[in-house]
C-alpha cells in the first residue's frame, strides 16, 4: 500500500510541478495622467535640494535609470523654501556647470555610481541654507503654471545605544548589523535607515526592504533590529558575487538613523507597500505630502551616524 | 414608496392571508407522514405526494415530512420521485391518517435511464424562482479538476453563479461577494468553504444528500446574507445495512462508513478525506512567489501541505412523532514552509461545526424542528526569522438556537414560522510578536461580541390553479455588546482616545423588518411567469485584502462604525417545460442594489489593525448588479445536461476609493456560458463534457511610473479598468462500471477525466516584472500572465460494499 501511495505522490508532484506556466502578455494600459513628481530632501547640517520630474507611461522604454530620470526631468519656473517666515529662492544647478571633482561628489550625493557621458542633470538647491533640528520647512514650487506646496519638519535626532555584527546566512561571512535603540517615551517617533558600505565603495542608500518604521508597537521601549545593505536601480552594478542585502565580515559601514515626520513616514510606507504587492492585492496608491496633485515627497531628516566595522563578537 | 409603507402593506397582506385560512368550513382530514428510500432508509427531500382526482399535492420537506389536508372523501394517492417507482393507493379519508412510505428505486433498464432527484414540474409550478438544485448523482458524473468531485464547482456552472478565479471554489452569486452567501451544512454556517487556498471546497460529495442554492426570491425563513443561500444536507446513514465506500484520487483519499445503529430506527455515517501530506505545498508556494525574473526559485522549497475533513452524523427515531439528529464537520488545512535563510511559517485554517436537531410532529398539520448549532472558523499564522517571531489568529465562533415550525392548515397553504438567536464572537485579528527578549505591545486580543436574533413568518399560498404567492416577513436584530474598547482616531489615523464598554454593555443595536415576496402565474399547462422582491440585511462583513477569497479574510460584525449591509433584489422570470417536463427552459432577469459594503482603505496594511479597531481602517460604499440568465436543461433518458448563459454587470462606488467614481467589481463578468452534458452509453460506460466561457476578470493595472530614490514607483490606473484575457476551457470525463460475472457486494467504478482538454492558458493572475539588464543597464517592464492548470488528466478509483 505504501508503494501505491508513493507512486501516486510522484504522479501528483509531476502533474502539479508542470502545471503552472506563464507567458508575456501584450496589453493596452489605461491612459496615464502625467503628474509632476518632486523628490526633495533637507537634512540637518546639509543643504536642501529637489529634483522635479514628470510621471511617465508605465511601459515607456527605459535605456538606463540615469537616462530615464533625466528624460523625465521638468524645469520648474521657480522653487522657494520658507523657514522661520523667510522665503528663499532655490538655485537651478546643472551637472554640466560643475568641475569634474564637484560633479563626482554631486553624483555620489545623488546616489549615482556611474552616469552616462553627454547627459546633464539639473536640480534646484540652496548651498547657503543648512537644515536645523526642530525647524519646519515649506517648499513652494511653480511648475507649468501650477503652484505646489509641501511642509516638512526636521525633528530631534535619536542615537543608537549600541551596534554589533551578526552572521545571518549559512554561507560564511554574510551578515547584518544589529543595533539597540531606546525609543523616546511619550512621543510618536518615525524612523528611517540608511547604510553606506565604504569597503565596497557604495554610496549612502536607504536600506533594502523597509527603511521606514514607526514606534507604535514599542512606544518608549528598548528594541533590537538590524540594518541591511541598501541599493537602487540607478546603482545596481550587477556584481554577481555581492549578496545585495548582506554585509561581509570586515566591511566598514556608515550606519545612519533618521527621525522623520508622519507625512514622510506615510509616503515611504506607501512606496514600500506599492512595491510589495502580490498579484491578488488591491492596488496601493502612493501618498504625497504635496498639495494640488503633486507626487513625491519633501522630506526632512534629523539624522545621526555611526561608523562601524563588521567584526563577529569574539 | 417608503420602506415602512411597504412593510405595512405586507403585514396587511399577511393578515388577510391568515384570515382566509380559517374560512373554509367543510370537514377536512389530514394525511401526513415521512417518505424514505427503501434501499437505505434515508428520508427523501422533495418527493411529490399527490391526490387524485382533486389534483392537489405536497412535497416532502428536508426531513422527508409531508402533510396534506383535504376534504373527506375517496382518493387515489400517488407518491412519486423521478428515478423511483411511483406508489399508488386508493384511500378513503374519513379521519386523520398517518402514512409513512418506503419508496423503491426503479428497476434499471438499458433503454430507460433516469436521473435521481428531479422533481418533474416543480420549476414551472412552484412559487420559488432563482433556485438551483443539482442531484449529487449528476455531480459525480461530470469531469472534475484532478478528479476531485466538488459540488460547489458544479454549482458554478449554473447561470448567475461564478467562480472567483481559475479552480476557485468560491461562489459569486448575481454580483454579490463571497461573504454574502449563507452557506450551511446541516444548518450550521460554514464561514470558509475552501480547502487548498480555494482550489477545492470543504464539501465531501460522499457525505452529502442534497443541496439547494437560492439566488433570489429568498424566503423569509433565511436571512443574514444579501446574495444567496446554499443549503446543504448531509446524508443520514444507511438504516438497513452497513456500507463502506471510498476512493483513491489524485489529491486525496476518501472513506465513508454508514450503517444502522438500531435497524430502521437509527443510523450513523462517518465520512473523511485526507490529502496526501507534503505534496501540494511546493507547487502552490512556487506559484505564489514568482520572483521578478519569473523564476520559481527555491525560497519556499521546504514547503509542506496537507488537509483533512471529517463529516459525522447520527440519527435516531424516538417514536412516531420524534426524531433526533446530531451532526458535525471538522476540517483543517495546514501549510508550512522553511526557507534556506531561516524564515519559517505555518498557516492553518479550518471550520468546525456541530448541530443537534429535534424533529417533532405536534399534529399531522404542524411539524417542528429545533436546532442547537455551533460553528467555528479559525485562521492561524505563525512566522519567525532569526530573533523575530509573530503569531496571528483570527476567527469567528457562533452558538445558534433555531426553531422552525411548518404548519400545513390545508392543501393551499404552507406556513412556516420560527426564529433564531445567534451569539457571535469575532476575533478579527489577534497578533503577538517578539523580537529578541522584547515582547512587542500589539494590544492583545480584541474580540467583538454580538447577539443576532430573527423571527419570521411566510406562507406559500396556492391562491388558485393559476396564481400562487409566497409572502413573508422577517424581523431581524443585531446588537454589538461589550467588553469592547473603541479607539478614537484623529485625521491621520492615530489613536487619540479610548471608550470602554463593559461586559454586556450595548455598543450599538440595529433592528429591521425584511419583506419578501415571490409569485407565480401559470400561463398554460407547462409555462409560467414568476416575479420576486426581497429585502435583506446582513450584519456580518468580510474584510478582504485580496481580490479573491482567501483564508486570511477577516469576519467583522456590524459595529457603531460599520452599518449592516442592505440589499434589495427584484427578479422576473419566464419558465417553460417541454417534452413531458424532460426539457426545461427559463429566462430570468434581476436587478440588485447593495448598501454599506466595506473595503479596506487605500494603502492599508495588516499591522494597522494592531492596537486599533479593525473597522477604523474600513471605507464604505454601495453597489448594484443586474443581468439576465438563460437556462436550458434536458433531463431524463440517456442524455442529461444544460446550457446556461448569463449577461451581467456588477459595479461598486466608494467615496474614498477610485476618486469616488463607480468601478466594476473584480468578479464583474459580462458574459458567462456553461455547456454541460453527460451521456450513458451502456450499463458500463458513461461519458460527460463541460465547456465554460467567461469574460476576463476585472483588475487594476499600472498606468504610470516615476522614480524616487532611484527606484521605480508605480501609479495605478482606474480601479478594475482592465480586463484579463477571456476564460474558456473544455473538460471531458468518463465513468466505467466494470462488468461483474456474478452479483457481488463489492462494487468499484473508475472515473477518468481530462481537465482543460485543449490546454488553454487561462489567466490565474497577471503581474508586472521589472527587468534590469546587467549588460547594457536597460530596464524593461513587462506584463506576465500566470496560468495554473494546463491539460490535466486524472484517474479516480471508487469502491463500495
Amino acid at each position: 500500500m505504501n508503494r501505491f501511495f508513493a507512486s501516486i505522490s510522484i504522479l501528483l508532484a509531476v502533474l502539479v510541478g508542470f502545471s503552472s506556466c506563464e507567458k508575456v502578455l501584450d496589453i493596452d494600459l489605461p491612459d496615464a495622467v502625467n503628474g509632476i513628481v518632486f523628490e526633495g530632501y533637507i537634512e540637518n547640517g546639509t543643504f536642501p535640494y529637489v529634483l522635479v520630474s514628470r510621471s511617465e507611461n508605465y511601459f515607456s522604454p527605459i535605456n538606463t535609470a540615469a537616462e530615464a530620470i533625466i528624460n523625465a526631468l521638468v524645469t520648474p519656473d521657480s522653487v522657494f523654501i520658507t523657514v522661520d517666515g523667510v522665503r528663499t529662492a532655490m538655485d537651478k544647478t546643472c551637472l554640466s556647470e560643475l568641475s569634474p571633482e564637484e560633479k563626482e561628489l554631486a553624483l555620489e550625493f545623488l546616489g549615482f555610481e556611474s552616469f552616462p557621458d553627454g547627459l546633464d542633470l539639473c536640480l534646484y538647491l540652496k548651498f547657503s541654507m543648512q537644515g536645523e533640528y526642530g525647524k519646519t520647512y515649506r517648499m513652494t514650487a511653480y511648475v507649468e503654471g501650477k503652484e505646489y506646496n509641501a511642509v516638512t519638519t526636521i525633528g530631534q535626532p535619536v542615537e543608537l545605544d549600541s551596534l554589533w555584527y551578526k552572521d545571518e546566512l549559512p554561507i560564511d561571512s554574510f551578515g547584518s548589523i544589529w543595533c539597540r535603540l531606546s525609543d523616546r517615551v511619550g512621543t510618536d517617533d518615525y524612523y528611517y535607515m540608511w547604510t553606506e558600505n565604504l569597503t565596497e565603495g557604495r554610496s549612502m542608500y536607504a536600506i533594502d526592504g523597509s527603511p521606514s518604521f514607526g514606534d507604535r508597537l514599542f512606544q518608549g521601549e528598548t528594541i533590537e533590529f538590524n540594518f541591511y545593505q541598501g541599493s537602487n536601480l540607478a546603482n545596481d552594478n550587477g556584481n554577481p558575487d555581492a549578496e545585495p542585502w548582506w554585509f561581509r565580515e570586515g566591511d566598514t559601514v556608515i550606519v545612519k538613523l533618521g527621525i522623520i515626520d508622519r507625512a514622510v513616514y506615510d509616503f515611504w510606507e506607501s512606496v514600500d507597500a506599492a512595491s510589495n504587492l502580490n498579484p491578488f492585492s488591491a492596488p496601493t496608491p502612493v501618498w504625497s505630502n504635496f498639495d494640488n496633485g503633486g507626487r513625491g515627497v519633501w522630506a526632512g531628516y534629523a539624522t545621526t551616524v555611526d561608523t562601524f566595522v563588521c567584526v563577529l563578537n569574539p | 414608496m417608503s420602506t415602512s409603507l411597504k412593510i405595512k402593506q405586507l403585514f396587511s397582506f399577511l393578515v388577510v392571508l391568515l384570515f382566509s385560512l380559517s374560512l373554509s368550513a367543510q370537514e377536512k382530514h389530514t394525511i401526513s407522514g415521512t417518505i424514505t428510500d427503501a434501499a437505505n432508509g434515508e428520508t427523501m427531500i422533495g418527493t411529490n405526494v399527490f391526490m387524485e382526482p382533486i389534483m392537489k399535492g405536497a412535497t416532502t420537506n428536508v426531513y422527508g415530512f409531508y402533510s396534506l389536508t383535504v376534504p373527506a372523501g375517496d382518493y387515489t394517492l400517488k407518491v412519486s420521485f423521478l428515478g423511483y417507482e411511483t406508489y399508488t393507493q386508493q384511500i378513503s379519508l374519513t379521519k386523520d391518517f398517518d402514512f409513512n412510505l418506503e419508496l423503491k428505486e426503479s428497476a434499471y433498464t438499458k433503454d430507460e435511464v433516469v436521473v435521481k432527484g428531479e422533481k418533474k414540474d416543480e420549476n414551472t409550478k412552484s412559487s420559488k424562482m432563482s433556485t438551483v438544485e443539482i442531484p449529487i448523482a449528476q455531480v459525480k458524473e461530470l469531469p472534475a479538476l484532478m478528479g476531485e468531485v466538488d459540488i460547489i464547482k458544479v454549482i458554478q456552472l449554473m447561470p448567475g453563479v461564478q467562480s472567483g478565479s481559475e479552480g476557485n471554489a468560491g461562489l459569486y452569486v448575481r454580483g454579490g461577494g463571497p461573504d454574502q452567501n449563507l452557506v450551511m451544512l446541516d444548518e450550521a454556517v460554514v464561514y470558509n468553504a475552501s480547502h487548498l487556498f480555494g482550489f477545492l471546497s470543504v464539501f465531501n460529495a460522499d457525505a452529502i444528500k442534497g443541496m439547494e442554492l437560492t439566488k433570489g426570491g429568498m424566503p423569509a425563513k433565511y436571512g443574514g446574507r444579501l446574495a444567496a443561500v446554499l443549503d446543504i444536507s448531509m446524508k443520514e446513514g444507511n438504516k438497513k445495512k452497513f456500507e463502506m465506500e471510498g476512493g483513491l484520487g489524485v489529491i486525496n483519499s476518501r472513506l465513508t462508513l454508514q450503517g444502522p445503529l438500531v435497524k430502521d430506527k437509527g443510523s450513523y455515517i462517518v465520512s473523511g478525506r485526507f490529502a496526501y501530506a507534503g505534496l501540494l505545498g511546493g507547487a502552490i508556494a512556487d506559484m505564489a512567489t514568482k520572483d521578478n525574473d519569473g523564476g520559481t526559485g527555491g525560497f519556499f522549497a521546504g514547503a509542506s501541505y496537507y488537509f483533512f475533513d471529517v463529516n459525522a452524523k447520527v440519527n435516531y427515531t424516538l417514536g412516531p412523532k420524534d426524531r433526533i439528529f446530531a451532526s458535525g464537520y471538522f476540517g483543517r488545512d495546514v501549510f508550512g514552509f522553511k526557507s534556506s535563510d531561516g524564515f519559517s511559517a505555518n498557516i492553518a485554517w479550518g471550520n468546525g461545526t456541530g448541530a443537534i436537531r429535534w424533529n417533532h410532529i405536534f399534529t399531522p398539520k404542524l411539524f417542528m424542528n429545533t436546532s442547537l448549532i455551533f460553528s467555528d472558523y479559525i485562521f492561524e499564522f505563525g512566522a519567525g526569522q532569526a530573533e523575530f517571531e509573530l503569531t496571528l489568529r483570527s476567527g469567528i465562533r457562533d452558538y445558534n438556537l433555531k426553531l422552525d415550525l411548518n404548519w400545513l392548515p390545508d392543501v393551499r397553504h404552507n406556513v412556516q414560522f420560527g426564529g433564531n438567536y445567534i451569539y457571535h464572537t469575532f476575533t478579527p485579528s489577534s497578533v503577538s510578536a517578539r523580537t529578541g527578549d522584547t515582547q512587542l505591545d500589539l494590544g492583545g486580543v480584541i474580540k467583538y461580541h454580538a447577539h443576532e436574533a430573527a423571527i419570521y413568518i411566510q406562507d406559500d399560498w396556492d391562491i388558485s390553479d393559476r396564481f400562487r404567492v409566497n409572502a413573508g416577513i422577517r424581523g431581524s436584530l443585531f446588537a454589538h455588546t461589550g467588553p469592547f474598547d473603541r479607539y478614537g482616531t484623529n485625521e491621520v489615523g492615530q489613536v487619540v482616545d479610548t471608550t470602554k464598554y463593559n461586559v454586556g454593555e450595548n455598543v450599538k443595536t440595529y433592528a429591521y423588518a425584511e419583506p419578501r415576496v415571490s409569485g407565480r402565474v401559470m400561463l398554460g399547462k407547462n409555462n409560467s411567469i414568476k416575479a420576486s422582491y426581497t429585502m435583506n440585511y446582513q450584519y456580518i462583513h468580510l474584510a478582504s485584502l485580496a481580490s479573491i477569497s482567501f483564508p486570511t479574510d477577516l469576519w467583522m460584525p456590524s459595529t457603531d462604525k460599520v452599518k449592516p449591509q442592505e440589499g434589495h433584489q427584484w427578479a422576473l422570470g419566464y419558465f417553460h417545460n417541454f417534452l413531458d417536463d424532460k426539457l426545461e427552459i427559463s429566462v430570468e432577469g434581476y436587478y440588485k442594489t447593495m448598501k454599506n459594503l466595506i473595503e479596506y482603505k487605500d494603502g492599508f496594511s495588516p499591522d494597522q489593525n494592531i492596537n486599533n479597531n479593525v473597522d477604523n481602517n474600513f471605507v464604505f460604499g454601495k453597489g448594484n448588479s443586474y443581468g439576465a440568465e438563460f437556462f436550458i436543461r434536458k433531463n431524463g433518458n440517456r442524455f442529461n445536461g444544460w446550457i446556461g448563459y448569463t449577461l451581467a454587470w456588477t459595479n461598486r462606488q466608494f467615496d474614498d476609493l477610485n476618486g469616488g467614481n463607480w468601478f466594476p467589481a473584480t468578479y464583474d463578468r459580462r458574459h458567462d456560458l456553461s455547456i454541460v452534458g453527460s451521456y450513458k452509453i451502456n450499463d458500463h460506460w458513461s461519458v460527460s463534457a463541460v465547456f465554460v466561457y467567461g469574460t476576463g476578470s476585472a483588475m487594476t493595472v499600472p498606468a504610470a511610473r516615476y522614480f524616487v530614490n532611484g527606484n521605480i514607483v508605480t501609479e495605478y490606473g482606474d480601479r478594475n479598468s482592465f480586463r484579463m484575457p477571456d476564460y474558456h476551457r473544455l473538460d471531458l470525463g468518463a465513468t466505467f462500471n466494470p462488468k461483474q460475472k456474478r452479483p457481488r457486494r463489492f462494487k468499484s467504478t473508475w472515473n477518468f477525466g481530462i481537465y482543460n482538454v485543449y490546454s488553454r492558458q487561462n489567466p490565474y493572475f497577471i503581474y508586472f516584472a521589472t527587468k534590469t539588464s546587467e549588460e547594457d543597464q536597460t530596464i524593461s517592464i513587462e506584463a506576465r500572465q500566470v496560468s495554473v492548470f494546463p491539460i490535466l488528466p486524472s484517474v479516480t478509483w471508487n469502491f463500495k460494499f
